[in-house]
């Protein structure tokens, strides 16, 4: 059984990710996590098949103005890990950002 | 269109890029040039300050994700196939393996051990006390000190204040203890301690039970007592019965009720205590009654910080309920404050860090000298590889695989060379018990490495691979492939060449370093004993008294010391005899008070505080001290008569400006106490001391049962010892003599610090200075060897061979010479950093700055001197044929 424990900063970014953060800028406005922190986080998620990643369409991303995007969602096991990793996070502090968090 | 971001942060995400593996390089650029749009627009519309500092950090991070998926990218399949031909490498050249493993070994090994003993001793100084990082020292403050004790009625209401950020708060007194079972009393160390004292430390008691609240309310109640597993080995042959025994402590009977689990000896770094007391049992077991006196300060306070807060919270908290003290109490708290300090700030950490940092930062040298000569061992063995290397790279090896693979050599090397260090440091953890000196305290340090420890070496041994890897291997694998594929090895030197001069260069300087610091530590050892301590006794015999647990009241004793002082003087052997309460140069912290001197008005927040010592008739006399005006304490000096006190020179400079002393008056407590004499000054509590006040009481005025037996003899003190022994007994048998010790021992005591360091930094000097040679060695026979052509032709031509071995001395004594002209520079910048810790010499000492670079030249032309004459001898047929 691989496993499954989450850190605190992968548990926030998962988190992020499940209520609907979807790429790394939107992720670090949620968590308040730097830049350094996220997106090797989200690799490392994504290589133990946590999160899932595909690119946006390019076209739309053009019609809006701006680059495409990599966005990430939630896998099955990833819920698994953030229920599991919520449980065992609850008795301290709130994660920085998930406060606010819109779900 | 999106806006285009400021060139800088770019050109980082184009660098970070670089070191994507490829199939992932394309989409890590695109994902960053998303990002740093996104976010450049969104500093835009929210008008941020820095916007473009701002946009660099956000960019800096797609380092770690380059580094991320690099590491993704070095699958653990892969990392076997290295290990695997790593290992094969290794076995197949089992002289380089060994040497490399040794030196490592020994860089590893060095620092895990210095890093041990500063676990051990400032870190987390108690055995068996949980989480001792969240422990913190509360120390009494004054206008002019933030070191002092605390009193008994101050503690009570500090922990009933609940201070914000402290969970909780105990308080202790270590005390010296006669104990007695059966038979013979024996001198055991111990500490009064308030009932939660067990609590705060996480010590929970392996037999019977700790200190119930109810034991710390009512003075002289309970008499109860809980022992160290130590102790109970020690003393009742771990008899499981042993809780409800009762012994007897200073001549009071204590019920035993529990026994501390294993390893724990109380609460003082480096002391091992064995009996502990509850607070309120203080009137039994030391003088006078100390527990309602808000002016007297003799505890010490550990405070625990409450989870989830900080050591600043918990200080803060402190400080405001000082504060609330100090305005209920005026009279006993006036200026009086409360300052939290981490453990290794407190007692012996705070005597002992400075040493150890300079230790610490000393065996940092030693790896770095370790890593530089591997490194060189390394480049020496990749241009042996480096047909192998470029063969690979031809067939189509990424230079990040090869740069890899040479990576985990090093790593497999380092590897073992942070076991066969782990298990010299284990060894050598003990050491420090070495130079502990023989002291009337149980000093003892505990040996053996902790999980800090290891994970340290750990941690290191993988620095030290990288350190030592890195460049080789990048060296190594440079792609100019036709060239190498094409020329024999013999003919390649250049840059290779360069880059292994600058390394015996760097490891020339290192250990000049190290040297120097060596030396200065030496010679301030040496010097210590040049500075004159103000009294001139060098044999005689030190012995402590208690007259408390023997039933002495102050009026009997102090008669019993006065017939003590002549008895002892009259015996053969003694040329002069007398007690004082405090031995000079012991580091205790001894007594001081706050005076006021007539005739003196203090500057606005001055404090005028001497340290004093309370001392028989004849003690100037038999210490050595010279009285400059006026009078020793004579047998006019007694109880009833005019009280007097002897000062000493610095007291009567700063506050007779000038006038004679004597005559005058100085008041502490109640009374004027007229001065009859000045001393000359002394160092009273370590060698490197400033002037401090210093006053001295004739002990039949200001009565101390446990005091010191100083004689002073004329022959051998061991001779003597036996007759001042039997002197004593014929005086009163229930009087025993503890802690006998002769003032050479004693004095010992004072230069304990520099011996370590100075043992300590000489072992490491030559450490150095071993490893430097190797290196050098090693280096010339490699550059010698890949010359031997041109040294063949030379020898051919007619040069003769001292002419050649010149040629090639010359060479290596230049990149020598480079070296210690660095080390030199690097050496004074050190010797301002330790000079607060010499004594009697200074930083820049010329002699040492001097000797060892002499020291350090002469080695390394004796590790040149070899291979060049080697060099020189060698066939020049075989050379010139070469292949």
């Amino acid at each position: 059984m691989p496993d499954q424990s989450l850190s605190y900063g992968s548990a926030a970014i998962l988190h992020a990710v499940a209520s609907g953060r979807r790429f790394g800028f939107d992720i670090m406005d949620a968590t308040g996590l730097t830049s350094g922190t996220v997106y090797p986080a989200l690799e490392r998620l994504e290589s133990r098949g946590f999160v899932r990643s595909k690119w946006e369409d390019e076209a739309a991303a053009h019609a809006e103005g701006r680059p495409a995007r990599r966005y990430f969602t939630l896998t099955a096991s990833g819920a698994t890990a953030l229920k599991a990793a919520l449980e065992r996070y609850k008795a301290l502090r709130p994660i920085p950002g998930l406060a606010a968090e819109r779900s | 269109m999106f806006r285009v971001h400021p060139w800088l942060s770019t050109r980082l995400v184009a660098a970070a890029a670089r070191g994507v593996p490829r199939d992932r390089r394309d989409e890590f650029r695109r994902q960053w040039i998303a990002e740093l749009a996104h976010y450049a627009q969104w500093l835009e519309r929210s008008g941020e300050s820095h916007a473009r500092l701002r946009l660099l950090a956000r960019a800096a991070g797609a380092i770690p994700h380059a580094i991320q998926l690099r590491v993704l990218h070095w699958s653990p399949r892969m990392l076997g196939q290295d290990l695997k031909f790593a290992w094969r490498m290794f076995v197949r050249r089992p002289a380089f393996t060994g040497v490399a493993v040794l030196i490592l070994a020994l860089g590893i090994g060095a620092n895990t051990t210095i890093f041990s003993w500063m676990q051990r001793v400032l870190f987390s100084p108690f055995q068996g006390v949980t989480r001792q990082d969240r422990l913190l020292a509360v120390n009494g403050t004054s206008r002019t000190r933030d070191n002092m004790s605390v009193s008994y009625p101050n503690f009570v209401d500090l922990r009933a204040a609940r201070p914000d950020g402290v969970a909780d708060l105990m308080a202790f007194r270590i005390l010296p203890l006669n104990m007695r079972m059966d038979g013979e009393p024996i001198r055991v160390f111990g500490e009064l301690v308030t009932p939660n004292f067990f609590d705060v430390l996480g010590v929970t008691p392996a037999l019977g039970r700790g200190f119930r609240a109810e034991e710390g309310t009512t003075p002289g109640r309970d008499p109860v007592a809980v022992i160290t597993d130590d102790l109970w080995r020690r003393r009742f042959g771990a008899d499981p019965s042993v809780v409800s025994h009762v012994l007897t402590l200073n001549g009071q009977p204590f019920t035993i009720v529990g026994v501390t689990p294993p390893g724990f000896h109380g609460s003082a770094a480096a002391l091992r205590l064995d009996v502990f007391v509850p607070m309120t049992m203080q009137p039994a077991v030391m003088a006078g009654n100390r527990l309602t006196q808000r002016g007297n300060s003799w505890l010490e306070v550990y405070a625990r910080i409450a989870d989830g807060r900080t050591a600043a919270d918990a200080s803060a908290g402190l400080t405001v309920v000082a504060r609330q003290l100090e305005q209920a109490y005026p009279d006993a708290n006036r200026d009086r404050g409360a300052r939290a300090v981490p453990l290794w700030r407190a007692g012996a950490g705070a005597l002992l860090f400075p040493v150890f940092g300079i230790l610490m930062a000393m065996v940092g040298l030693v790896l770095l000298i370790a890593c530089a000569n591997v490194a060189g061992l390394l480049l020496v063995r990749a241009a042996g590889r480096q047909r192998e290397i470029a063969v690979r790279l031809a067939v189509g090896a990424s230079r990040a695989r090869v740069v890899r693979q040479l990576l985990v050599e090093s790593l497999l090397l380092s590897a073992a060379g942070c076991a066969a260090g782990l298990l010299a440091a284990h060894w050598a953890s003990g050491l420090l018990n070495v130079f502990v000196p023989r002291t009337p305290y149980p000093v003892g340090f505990d040996s053996g490495l902790d999980a800090r420890s290891i994970g340290f070496a750990m941690a290191l041994s993988a620095a030290a691979a990288v350190l030592a890897g890195f460049v080789p291997a990048l060296r190594a694998s440079r792609p100019d492939l036709i060239v190498t594929l094409k020329t024999t090895s013999a003919s390649t030197t250049g840059r290779r060449g360069r880059l292994r001069q600058v390394l015996v260069a760097a490891q020339v300087a290192l250990s000049l370093v190290l040297l120097v610091a060596a030396s200065l530590f030496t010679r301030s050892f040496t010097r210590a004993g040049d500075i004159d301590p103000g009294f001139t006794i060098r044999d005689g015999v030190l012995a402590s008294i208690d007259l408390l647990p023997a039933g002495y009241d102050e009026t009997r004793g102090a008669a019993l010391l006065d017939v003590l002082i002549d008895r002892v003087n009259a015996l053969p052997g003694v040329a002069a005899a007398s007690v004082g309460r405090s031995v000079p140069l012991d580091f205790a912290s001894g007594s001081d008070m706050n005076v006021d001197v007539d005739g003196y008005t203090p500057r606005d927040g001055e404090e005028v505080n001497a340290a004093y010592n309370q001392v028989g008739r004849g003690y100037f006399d038999t210490m050595g001290i010279l009285i400059l005006s006026g009078r020793a304490f004579d047998t006019r000096d007694r109880a009833g008569a005019t009280r007097v006190a002897i000062v000493n020179e610095t007291m009567a400079r700063r506050y007779w400006k000038g006038r004679d002393p004597v005559g005058g008056t100085v008041r502490f407590g109640s009374g004027p106490v007229t001065i009859v004499g000045v001393a000359k000054d002394g160092k009273y509590q370590r060698l490197n001391e400033e002037p401090r006040n210093y006053l001295y009481l004739p002990v039949q005025q200001s009565y101390r049962p446990d005091t010191v037996l100083h004689v002073r003899t004329t022959g051998s003190p061991s001779a003597v010892l036996p007759s001042i022994q039997a002197a004593i007994r014929a005086l009163d048998p229930n009087v025993p003599l503890f802690d006998i010790r002769t003032v050479e021992d004693h004095l010992a005591i004072s230069t304990f610090i520099m011996r370590i360091a100075a043992s300590m930094l000489g072992l490491f000097g030559t450490l150095g200075l071993l490893l430097a040679a190797v290196g050098l060695y090693g280096v010339v026979s490699f550059n010698a060897a890949q010359r031997s052509r041109e040294i063949g032709l030379r020898v051919a031509l007619g040069a003769g061979r001292a002419q050649v071995a010149g040629l090639v001395l010359r060479d290596a004594m230049t990149v020598v010479g480079i070296g210690l002209a660095a080390g030199l520079a690097l050496a004074f910048a050190a010797g301002r950093l330790v000079a607060s810790q010499l004594t009697g010499v200074s930083g820049s000492d010329p002699v040492s700055f001097a000797g060892t670079a002499a020291l350090l030249a002469a080695v390394a032309a004796g590790a040149c001197v070899v291979p060049a004459w080697r060099a020189a001898s060698s066939n020049p047929i075989s050379a010139l044929r070469g292949d």
